[in-house]
């Protein structure tokens, strides 16, 4: 592996210091002269005619400046593709859900601003809703959108190889079914804009989002003013986790209320207003059938789907073609049959969340996977073993593993959680009693994509500034959102020029002056910007290679740049530093400007997003996790006591950030699987706070946290580096509830695993103890 | 969310504090950590026009001994009572409820007078404004209606103060002051099984002191919670115990079970039971079983009725067999 200076070091982060301070300013925190304050009035009904709004009262308020309804935006709509554009940025004509923006105030402050909601009055004529997907799909049942009938939002069916032909030749064929349920992405920092309106058409807007460039093309279309005159900039932002990705009506209402009133308007969202009506994951139904040989080797998937995708689309395409690309891997399946529906309800809209659709079907595929295993009396390392992908293959709908340190993953996993002495399969243990704590092991595999492929524009840039002083400033468009990238950045930029990562300024995102980048989702930001920040790099250090050749008096490809020195390789004294040469740079001829340039688009076509054929990322990352749980027999409860995650991250470049990451996944993991729902009655969230939701807290993470990184070096990715902050938190649910069933037995289906659920199970399983599971044999 | 408008008071003595309650009665609020109150006044559920913080109010910040009883002032903050060496000493169970309670910023401003005092609460009433908008106001809202168990005519609001049961198990009294007057009752009369109205509490009345009796000898205490995280959640069941065993027999027990319903309660027939026998597994279990069947809770969002019950059996039964064996350790 190449020596490098400053990658592959366990270094903090560079943005740290002012967060740990409380110096990080966040969208809240910032105030321009003249700034009202804006609230937002929301529905109290699942699904409403609106007749009428009136805000004469709330106008006559003093202090009022402007009242925005749904009309103030015509007819704009918005939305992933130009077919899927069904989100208003006010309701217009109807309500759809619980918490829907009807009507917004801007006021002198927030006490004025709430008095004024507290006066519109709307007319509602109420309408039956329909919440639960199935439901939903019935014929006479309430529809959403009168252009998509049925309340289907998306649909995508799709086979490969001969499905029916590969069940023919099974030995053992299962057919089960699983549900996951609603979670938050459980930002601490709600959802915030702060805008100014120019007359006569510029905006300048600070916003929460981890991927900006979404707005600054929905502001520019919403409100028919050129790019140029969108100024996003980014401050620091207080967690996404995929539910910042896109425009909002907070952003939008912000921006509309500024031009309406001629001042700048700031929203900030309660907390509460986020839990009960914000984005959400999709809940998902998975009806899954597999067929296996008689040594365990799959043969065949199909798989149908029902997604509630709430009142509408979001990024809801690229949800589902996740799914079905992650039916497909990490496992060799030579045949998959797959078909989803993505229907309307009258919920909160689901969009992407940390793992974004593919937790849904990992979940699935890899318990059913311990089923099978049980049922064939295999042993579960030895089934993933034989099933595991492996570089070089091409799955059946054409995903191309560049790397994969799978095998390698599942050993590490497996000799640091101790398994050979740990595991002792159920079947050795049904006939004994259940002990007052049972304890279990259970493993679980993923893969994920590095760097989202969607269609349209999907290549980052970078622009390397150096100053005269040797410093550099770096100029991208992709966003720290709290990953860590920003470090790895300034770190790759470093290491290029030999610098160190605190002589790098990161610029955060401005759309004014920072380079067009695609955002901050698909875990694309450290592998695919990575490659731009590279380039851009090396163009800077080109340049200012060209002069120290010169001033060095040999050939450029003997100089080395390094701890802050440009030196000719073996002659350590003929150096200079890099200030020294910066400056001589600068003032070279007649002057120069050292500004290195570097795009990287991704080197694979877009997938086909109707049939799912091709490559869902630009490489792929492989993990294996083995949990450990104690589950009090009496009351149903589990604990998650350890989590071993041994993960092909393709490279570390920063271990102690991918350590940060492997945390993360297994908090939120945890919290999906044990803890987190959101209850809903009718539409409404029964527990939109923190107290009631269920994020877990320090006490309920794993006792013991082993964090293992595989290196795979993949061709693709920026040195090789994939992604490690989501494909942890897609196998830590079911390498809990393989553990759990390790443990007692039985088989949870239907996430979360509340205690009381689990107890039933256990319940009947001891009435009836070969009735266990759903499976058909 | 906002707090509305209101007056807000700062009495520096008890008998001005008493004044001011008898002065705005039915409209007063009282503050001391606010852990309670405020969020409630900024969810709109609690409209107090008056607010008067008693934390300033000299004599009830403070753990005192009192000949043979601990006196635990009303405005004595979580924090300060699971480190009071004297209630550590003498009475680890109440160490343990405060340390239950929500988190440690929790402990730290919320007292021991406002936990006991806890409004009991429910997903459908502990909203806010906007939440509730869709909804016909409950009963514990003036309306008519409790959305937890619509078929009945009252409000089944959980009451979920950790220290309760601990107080409970210790048979303690609590000391309430008005204008002119004050009475002393003991904490198993100071509740109400209603989630309207949870405690004997009138307008113009203060709670300003808890008083532990001494205990006997050799007696043991714990509290045991059951909730689904390791912090921040209410109970869903919280059981104090107090056990003393005496030449090999049971010579005096008492539990306190809190989580269940819109009070927390005492299982009466625990006393009847064991007292004077041996405490086997056997006695136990039928001490946890009277806890059960005494339990009366209804289905919330977070479990089932007869779930909470087996929740109260399992807890009882762990508290005692642990109080058991400490009590055998020592010789008791």
């Amino acid at each position: 592996m190449a020596e490098y200076s400053v990658l592959g070091r366990r270094l903090p982060r560079v943005d740290g210091p002012v967060k740990a301070a409380g110096q990080a300013r966040f969208t809240d925190d910032l105030s321009v002269p003249g700034m009202l304050c804006g609230k937002i009035l929301r529905s109290p009904h699942a699904h409403a005619k609106i007749l009428g709004i009136d805000t004469s009262a709330a106008l006559r308020v003093l202090g009022v400046r402007g009242v925005i309804v749904g009309t103030d935006f015509g007819d704009y709509r918005y939305g992933l593709r130009a077919d899927t554009r069904d989100e208003y940025p006010m309701a217009r004509g109807k309500v759809r859900y619980i918490g829907e923006e009807v009507a917004a105030v801007a006021a002198v402050d927030e006490g004025t601003a709430l008095e004024a909601l507290s006066l519109i009055r709307v007319d509602y004529e109420v309408l039956p809703a329909v919440t639960d997907p199935e439901e939903a799909l019935r014929e006479g049942a309430p529809q959403l959108h009168d252009d998509k009938p049925g309340n289907i939002s998306v649909h995508m069916k799709t086979a490969f190889g001969d499905v029916d032909e590969a069940f023919r030749q099974a030995h053992h064929i299962r057919e089960d079914h699983f549900s996951s349920q609603s979670v938050l992405h459980g930002y601490l920092e709600p959802n915030a804009a702060l805008a100014v309106w120019e007359a006569p058409s510029r905006i300048t807007i600070w916003a929460s989002k981890q991927s900006p460039y979404f707005l600054y093309r929905n502001l520019a279309n919403c409100f028919g003013v050129p790019l140029s005159n969108v100024r996003l900039i980014q401050p620091y932002i207080g967690g996404g986790f995929g539910g910042k990705n896109g425009g909002y009506p907070v952003d939008f209402c912000a921006v509309m209320l500024s031009k309406k009133t001629g001042r700048p308007v700031k929203i900030v969202l309660e907390q509460e207003e986020v839990l009960s009506s914000h984005r959400r994951r999709h809940p998902m139904h998975v009806w899954l059938k597999t067929g296996v040989r008689k040594d365990g080797t799959l043969l065949a998937h199909d798989c149908r789907i029902l997604a509630d995708g709430g009142a509408g689309t979001g990024v809801g395409p690229s949800t589902i073609a996740n799914t079905l690309a992650f039916l497909n891997l990490p496992y060799v399946v030579p045949n998959v049959r797959f078909e989803a529906f993505r229907v309307y309800t009258n919920r909160p809209i689901s969009v992407a969340q940390r793992g974004n659709g593919i937790q849904q079907i990992r979940y699935a595929a890899d318990v059913q996977l311990e089923m099978i295993a049980e049922d064939l009396g295999l042993d579960p390392v030895e089934i993933r073993r034989r099933n595991g992908v492996y570089a070089g293959y091409r799955s059946a709908n054409g995903m191309n593993v560049r790397s994969c340190g799978l095998q390698e993953t599942i050993s590490e996993a497996v000799a640091a959680a101790a398994w050979e002495a740990e595991y002792r399969p159920w079947r050795e243990k049904e006939g004994e009693p259940l002990p007052r704590v049972a304890r279990g092991v259970g493993l679980a595999c993923n893969s994920f994509e590095s760097g989202a492929r969607l269609t349209g524009h999907n290549c980052c840039t970078a622009v390397v500034k150096v100053h005269e002083d040797g410093t550099v400033s770096l100029l991208t468009g992709s966003t720290d959102a709290g990953q860590g990238s920003e470090t790895v950045l300034a770190m790759i930029t470093a290491e290029i020029l030999g610098i160190l990562p605190e002589d790098v300024f990161v610029a955060q995102t401005d759309s004014a002056v920072t380079p067009l980048d695609p955002g901050s989702f698909g875990s694309r930001v450290s592998s695919t910007a990575g490659n731009a920040v590279k380039i851009a790099a090396e163009d800077a250090r080109d340049q200012l290679l060209s002069v120290a050749a010169e001033l060095l008096d040999v050939a450029p490809e003997e100089i080395e740049f390094r701890d802050r020195r440009v030196s000719v390789q073996g002659f350590p004294d003929r150096s200079m530093r890099l200030r020294d040469l910066a400056r001589k740079t600068v003032a070279w001829g007649s002057g120069t400007t050292v500004l290195g340039r570097g795009s990287w688009g991704q080197t694979i076509e877009p997938k086909d997003f109707d049939t799912g054929e091709g490559d869902s990322g630009g490489a792929y990352s492989f993990g294996t996790q083995a949990a450990r749980v104690e589950i009090d027999t009496r009351t149903g409860q589990v604990k998650v006591t350890r989590m071993v995650v041994a993960h092909d991250v393709g490279f570390a470049l920063n271990p102690l950030a991918v350590e940060g990451q492997h945390e993360g996944s297994i908090g939120a993991g945890v919290g999906h699987t044990l803890y987190e729902h959101c209850v809903e009655e009718d539409g409404q969230t029964l527990n939109p706070n923190f107290t009631g939701y269920g994020l877990p807290t320090v006490f309920d993470m794993p006792d013991e946290m082993v964090s293992l990184s595989i290196e795979s070096l993949d061709p693709v990715g920026a040195f090789g580096a994939k992604e490690s902050g989501e494909g942890t938190q897609v196998s830590t649910i079911p390498a809990i509830v393989n553990a759990i069933h390790n443990a007692v037995g039985v088989w949870i289906t239907e996430l979360p695993v509340d205690p009381e659920k689990l107890l039933k199970a256990l319940e009947q399983r001891t009435a009836d103890p070969h009735g266990g599971g759903e499976g058909r044999r | 969310m906002r707090l509305g408008r209101f007056e807000y008071l700062e009495p520096r003595t008890l008998d001005e504090a008493c004044t001011m309650l008898a002065e705005h009665r039915t409209t007063a609020g009282v503050l001391a950590g606010g852990t309670d109150i405020l969020v409630r006044m900024k969810q709109g559920v609690a409209r107090p026009q008056v607010l008067i913080n008693i934390k300033g109010v000299e004599g009830l910040g403070q753990v005192r001994q009192v000949g043979e009883e601990l006196s635990i002032g009303a405005t004595v903050a979580l924090t300060d009572l699971h480190r009071s060496p004297a209630v550590r000493e003498q009475f680890p169970l109440l160490t343990q409820a405060a340390l239950g309670v929500g988190a440690a910023q929790l402990q730290n401003m919320g007292t021991v007078g406002g936990n006991i005092c806890l409004e009991p609460r429910c997903w459908y009433y502990q909203q806010g404004a906007a939440w509730r908008e869709g909804r016909s106001p409950c009963l514990k809202l003036g309306g008519s209606i409790c959305y937890m168990a619509k078929a009945g005519a009252r409000c089944h609001a959980l009451y979920g103060g950790d220290t309760a049961a601990a107080l409970l198990a210790l048979d303690v009294r609590v000391r309430l002051v008005r204008a002119g007057g004050e009475r002393t009752v003991s904490l198993d009369r100071f509740f109400l099984d209603d989630g309207r109205k949870h405690t004997v509490l009138e307008p113009g009345e203060l709670l300003a002191e808890v008083i532990v009796p001494r205990q006997p000898a050799g007696q043991r205490g714990a509290y045991v919670k059951y909730r689904k995280r390791g912090a921040i959640d209410y109970p869903i069941v919280g059981v104090g115990a107090v056990l003393a065993i005496d030449g090999g027999a049971c010579s005096g027990v008492r539990v306190g079970v809190t989580g269940v319903g819109s009070a927390p309660f005492v299982v009466h027939a625990a006393g009847d039971l064991a007292v004077g026998r041996e405490m086997t597994p056997d006695l136990i279990e039928e001490v946890a079983e009277a806890a059960r069947a005494q339990a009366r809770p209804v289905s919330d969002m977070e479990v089932s009725a007869p779930y909470r019950r087996r929740l109260v059996q399992v807890l009882v039964k762990d508290a005692l067999d642990g109080l058991a064996s400490a009590c055998r350790e020592v010789g008791g």
